[in-house]
């Protein structure tokens, strides 16, 4: 047998089984807000934003984090604390997904954040066209 | 009208002629001898490359003059550009959208087919049918998928319904702004001509494979295989200085599924270029050189499905959102015939492979040493398939998973941090020590004392970066007082954190180490009498300084948030200082707060660097202004529903060590003059005294309820004016909750310096009619508000080492795909005189050349066997 082929050979399986390892210890398991509450793990989860008065979208400065709720598909709601700048898409995204975990701040559940995924709006893909002369400027 | 129609034609024309093509070439095949049946496919094949650009050109021509008769008639113009949308965006919005982007790979593919039928001499005839074959099927693609499709015409009934009403839509619903970027001109063309030039490789393999010609392929495919790796690579990384640029995330590489989809390829054809080059000069590898030549191409099809089908784009079900720029409007037809693409190539490669696989001859070459140049490069093409199986495998696991009906998962980017880390220092140090090795066999005393000086200046430089780590994790530590911040930090560790700075410094070192040994040997090269053989090494020199560049500037890089408050004096971020100096939006009259439409809108912050920076602006004064673009963009521009998005873009300080990289960490808003006001009690705000006299709800004419305050305001002139803000109270789009939008609120009559009116308002969180006490926020001339601009501040360093290595390796792989060419140049026969056969065409190939290695014979007999590498050897490829 040739030694390039050993050699070759030993180097593909140490890669793999580096990469499964990698790869088994950073996937995250999507889960929704009541599993999140009973594990200590990180998971993702996702939600609908709220963006009504009682649910205020407010930046944090002292922690500097940004706070918002989201509510998820067993109608669940929980305030997140993201660390981080407000992604571009937020502003029109109608739900994301969040990863961290779930810790105790004054009593109730916030779930802190170190990354979101924002949903695009499907929206801007299948609006509508208007057929009528829209003044393009005004705000 | 007639556009669409032409482009249409143009579609048909290109996919039955591409078919013609493919007999035409067939039948000059079955009869080389004569010349008809070759002259015969050569036109059909201008006709095809012609339709398939005319397409292109008619839809360059339809998104640039937007409209037929003032309305939008195409539904790819209404879809990707916008009355407002001007300059070159007009034309780059071509390639904005599905069909267009499938058109652009199209065009390419047809202009490159004049060139390769042009050069491929005796091969012709064996390469051409099966590069046609993907023109048919873009054409018939875009035939489903058609991008001269009209806007639906509004019904008779609708017109009838609604007086307004136009038969076709007036506007556009635009370009995505951050697609209106001077990248968008240039960065898809370049990468899309990388995707389309991959085909070449593709084609000289089956070519090889079914002809038996493992040898003579090897210098015709070189040039292209470089070709791509160029055109591929450099476009790659546009892309990244573009997300950079406007992300505002301070990275430009997020493993996202497109980058990656256009990364793997790129792994494999450099894979490819580096079994060539061992090929060439040592012969063997033919197994392993046809197979990548297929693969390539074959990735960018399972690239280009994932990406175009929507099976990533975050519509399925379970929304699960996995890239930023997936495409996800493909038509059925279009979708199964990507599929059939995807299959039907991937089958001719496979079964092909498999089919000719024993007949290859091998060579006991690679490999008969360890310490050879040989092993050294057959190793770097396994480690390089090694991480483009693993790149590939990240990408595609979430079909596999939905296949299998799992419970939906997510992975991080940290995955491929991960994998890649330890393939990444293998591939430096081999490139690091490539350069000492010779063919054959390298004696390791030789070896060792030349390698000694690169070795410890390595060790030196490693030795700073680690005291330097140690240093910035102190620093980190002391900056890391919030617990979460520390937890969130510890999931993000794997190993101990001090092993895992311990690893990425390592690589650094070996990137330096890859950098300095390439930098010794290129020099050598360029003062032999062969400079152009220096290409290879350049080429490395330049993955060695990206490779320091990245790890530098990730693991050192520093982010802070700051509020930066008008007339509040300046924050800091190390060491820097940053003051509001101006908002340069046009301020709306009553929304002070919303920024406008105007795409050149900023927060304007001055900047005092630290007395260590020497800077000094061109008045010579120390300080200068800092301009993160804040602006409203409407998503929806032509529907009747807004999206308002606001858009912020960072803006980047450079500087010759590091970036400071200022960015939004939310909105800024505007901080208003704030004061409690109970019926029939003045209250004074500043130079101002407010009076209110209650308020009454009115209906408006759609019925919505307003409610309509009076308030009396005294001036510091001693005027008194009556105002009537007010607040209009709609149901919320969903149903659960009330919009207040306010009405009103602007004050004419006391405008600032600017002309810009005073603005007085109710704050509907705080407005109890009944109660008779409101909350009034204002901004007056002589108590306005104050803006207050939360800033995300990162400090980058080395980041110009990334570009710089880019530029340096595209240099590199330009030299020798220069080099190669001439060499392709010696192997090229008559193009029509049928079988003929250069005499040892590999051998030709290197009379040209200076190699002491490789005679005709490959017999090898030349080589000295001494460890230098003397700088008349021939360069090997890059990655």
């Amino acid at each position: 047998m040739n030694k390039a082929y050993i050699i070759a050979f030993i180097v593909i399986s140490l890669a793999l089984a580096f990469t499964m390892w990698s790869f088994s210890s950073n996937l995250t398991p999507y889960v929704d807000i009541k599993a999140a509450r009973k594990t200590n793990t990180a998971v993702q989860i996702r939600g609908l934003i709220l963006r009504d008065s009682a649910h205020p979208i407010v930046r944090d400065s002292a922690r500097s984090a940004l706070r918002f709720w989201i509510k998820d598909q067993n109608k669940e709601e929980i305030e997140i604390v993201y660390y981080g700048a407000k992604p571009d898409a937020f502003d029109t995204a109608p739900g994301l997904a969040a990863h961290g975990f779930i810790r105790k701040e004054g009593g109730r559940d916030v779930f802190v954040s170190d990354s979101l995924a924002v949903q695009c709006p499907s929206k801007y893909n299948d609006q509508k066209a208007v057929y009528k002369q829209t003044a393009s400027a005004g705000i | 009208m007639w556009l669409g129609v032409a482009g249409v034609a143009a579609l048909w024309v290109c996919l039955i002629s591409a078919l013609l093509t493919i007999c035409g070439y067939g039948l000059s095949l079955k009869r080389p001898a004569y010349r008809k049946p070759i002259l015969l496919a050569r036109a059909l094949y201008a006709i095809t490359a012609l339709a398939m650009l005319s397409a292109f050109a008619l839809l360059g021509i339809i998104v640039y003059t937007k409209t037929v008769g003032g309305f939008y008639r195409f539904q790819y113009a209404f879809e990707h550009t916008s009355n407002d949308l001007m300059g070159f965006y007009r034309l780059a919005a071509t390639w904005s959208g599905q069909e267009g982007s499938f058109l652009l790979w199209g065009s390419w593919t047809a202009l490159l087919g004049f060139f390769v039928f042009w050069k491929a001499g005796r091969y012709e005839a064996r390469v051409m049918p099966f590069f046609v074959t993907v023109l048919a099927f873009l054409a018939a693609i875009l035939i489903y998928q058609s991008p001269f499709a009209h806007t639906p015409r509004a019904s008779i009934a609708e017109l009838a319904a609604n007086p307004g009403f136009l038969p076709y839509p007036p506007n556009g619903q635009g370009l995505h702004p951050s697609l209106q970027n001077y990248w968008m001109t240039i960065h898809p063309p370049t990468i899309f001509f990388g995707f389309a030039s991959l085909l070449v490789p593709f084609c000289y393999a089956v070519a090889a494979l079914i002809w038996k010609d493992y040898e003579d392929w090897t210098p015709r495919v070189m040039p292209y295989a470089l070709l791509t790796c160029l055109t591929l690579g450099v476009g790659l990384f546009m892309g990244g200085y573009w997300a950079y640029e406007t992300q505002g995330w301070h990275g430009f590489w997020a493993w996202d599924p497109v980058e990656n989809a256009s990364f793997f390829p790129w792994l494999a054809i450099t894979a490819l270029l580096h079994g060539l080059v061992v090929q060439k000069d040592r012969g063997g590898m033919a197994r392993t050189t046809t197979f990548l030549g297929l693969l390539g191409f074959w990735l960018f099809l399972v690239g280009t499905f994932l990406t175009r089908s929507g099976a990533l784009a975050g519509n399925g079900p379970d929304g699960q959102m996995l890239s930023i720029h997936a495409f996800d409007n493909i038509k059925k037809g279009g979708l199964v015939l990507m599929v059939a693409m995807l299959i039907a190539y991937g089958a001719l490669g496979l079964c092909l492979w498999l089919w000719r696989v024993r007949s290859i001859p091998t060579r006991k070459t690679v490999g008969d040493t360890l310490l050879s140049r040989d092993f050294a490069f057959f190793l770097a093409v396994i480690l390089m398939l090694v991480a483009c199986a693993v790149v590939t495998f990240g990408t595609t696991w979430p079909l596999f998973l939905s296949w299998t009906h799992r419970a939906p998962s997510a992975l991080k980017p940290t995955f491929y941090n991960r994998a890649m880390l330890p393939l990444s220092m293998v591939g430096a140090l081999l490139m690091g020590i490539v350069p000492w090795l010779a063919y054959r066999k390298t004696s390791s005393e030789t070896f060792l004392k030349k390698m000694l000086v690169p070795w410890f200046v390595m060790l030196a430089f490693g030795f700073v970066m680690l005291f330097l780590v140690m240093g910035w994790q102190r620093d980190l530590q002391a900056a890391a007082h919030l617990d979460d911040v520390a937890w969130i930090e510890k999931t993000h560790a794997w190993i101990s954190p001090a092993v895992q700075r311990v690893a990425v410094m390592a690589l650094a070192s070996l990137g330096f180490l890859a950098a300095l040994s390439n930098a010794m040997l290129a020099f050598r090269v360029f003062r032999s009498r062969k400079p152009l053989s220096a290409g290879g090494w350049v080429a490395h020199v330049g993955i060695g300084l990206m490779m320091i560049g990245i790890i530098v500037s990730n693991t050192f890089e520093r982010t802070k948030q700051i509020d930066v408050r008008e007339g509040a004096g300046p924050s800091e971020a190390f060491g820097y200082k940053f003051d509001f100096e101006r908002f340069t939006g046009k301020s709306s009259p009553a929304f002070p707060l919303h920024p406008d439409l105007d795409g050149t809108n900023a927060a304007e912050i001055r900047v005092t660097p630290p007395a260590s920076d020497m800077v000094s602006g061109p008045d010579g004064s120390r300080t200068y202004l800092t301009k993160p673009r804040w602006f409203v963009y409407n998503m929806a521009h032509a529907s009747s529903e807004d999206a308002l998005q606001r858009i912020r873009w960072p803006h980047i300080n450079k500087y010759w060590d590091h970036d400071l990289y200022v960015g939004y960490a939310d909105d800024p808003w505007f901080a208003y003059g704030v004061v409690d006001l109970t019926k029939g009690q003045p209250a004074t705000a500043g130079p101002y005294t407010f009076f209110y006299a209650g308020s009454e709800p009115q209906a408006d004419t759609d019925g919505a309820r307003v409610l309509v305050a009076t308030l009396a305001v005294k001036g510091p002139d001693g005027k008194i004016l009556t105002l009537h803000p007010s607040l209009r109270m709609t149901p919320s789009s969903d149903g659960a909750g009330i919009e207040f939008t306010h009405v009103n609120s602007a004050v004419p009559q006391l405008a600032d310096e600017n002309g810009n009116p005073g603005v007085v308002m109710l704050n509907q969180k705080k407005m109890s009619a009944s109660s008779g006490q409101v909350e009034v926020e204002f901004s007056l001339p002589q108590a306005k508000g104050i803006w207050v601009v939360p800033l995300e501040i990162t400090y980058k360093p080395w980041i110009n080492l990334v570009w710089i290595g880019v530029i340096v390796m595209g240099i590199g792989v330009l030299i020798a795909m220069i080099r190669r060419a001439l060499e392709a140049r010696l192997v090229a026969d008559g193009p029509l005189d049928g079988g003929r056969r250069a005499p040892s065409l590999a051998g030709q190939s290197l009379a040209g050349d200076d190699a002491p290695i490789t005679g005709g014979e490959r017999k090898g007999s030349s080589d000295s066997g001494a460890g230098p590498p003397r700088a008349k050897r021939p360069a090997r490829r890059a990655r």
